[in-house]
């Protein structure tokens, strides 16, 4: 497992940056934002941040309608190393079971 | 208490103990072959002691360590330093099997998602960026 695979999930483990995540789901949002999504204070929520920025899976820019302003939005990529990482071991697991199944239910 | 990470389940019209014994003595007759689940086309899968290997004559490669063997009900797995858990429960002459794979690192928080199951929120998330 690759180490950027471990900061996703190191990432989405806690619930205020889940709920960012989500929040950010509906489109790219200012920090403050992201703390009242997520019931926080602005200076948690910026420490939340700093780690969804590490792991990748967030990204900022400037806001386009005020320069000295700043918004978040998702990064997919990291999110779909996780997805392929899930997607891989249902694949191997389901693959897996269906012929144990077989070899359970036939002739003993 | 370790969080669940993905889980696969199968009904099998067989009982407990058969099941458990398929998965572990027979293991080599389930075990799919081909280069996802196998090192080597004509190799031999086996448990010996705590250990699951592949094996084709003198080569030998770790698949998994057993880290709890509790027949016919558990037995658990190290899987590439992923924990694997297989339970077996009986219900008359039918067993549900299920195999839960989990990610131990940074997925200790997940029991606390309060409904917003982790997964889903990938495939949400996922969506939610065109992917």
């Amino acid at each position: 497992m690759s180490e950027a695979l471990d900061a996703t999930f190191a990432a989405l483990a806690d619930p205020a940056r889940r709920a960012a995540l989500a929040k950010l789901g509906e489109g790219p949002c200012r920090a403050s934002d992201l703390a009242e999504a997520a019931g926080l204070s602005r200076p948690a929520m910026s420490r939340h941040l700093r780690a969804l920025r590490a792991s990748g899976l967030v990204q900022e820019r400037a806001d386009p309608s005020d320069g000295r302003a700043r918004l978040y939005h998702l990064h997919p990529r990291p999110l779909a190393a996780a997805q392929d990482w899930l997607a891989d071991v249902s694949a191997f697991w389901n693959a897996q079971l269906d012929a144990f199944v077989a070899a359970a239910e036939g002739e003993p | 208490m370790t969080a669940r990470v993905l889980t696969v389940s199968r009904v099998v019209r067989a009982p407990q103990a058969r099941c458990f014994d398929v998965f572990t003595d027979g293991v080599d007759g389930w075990w799919q072959r081909g280069p996802r689940f196998r090192r080597w086309r004509d190799s031999v899968v086996a448990f010996e002691g705590q250990r699951l290997w592949e094996r084709r004559g003198d080569e030998a490669a770790l698949v998994a360590s057993v880290t709890a063997w509790d027949p016919p009900q558990r037995l658990v797995l190290d899987l590439d330093g992923e924990r694997v858990e297989v339970a077996f429960v009986a219900d008359g002459q039918v067993t549900t099997v299920t195999v839960r794979h989990h990610r131990d690192d940074g997925l200790t928080n997940f029991q606390d998602a309060k409904g917003l199951w982790w997964s889903d929120l990938l495939v949400g998330l996922g969506r939610a960026v065109g992917r």
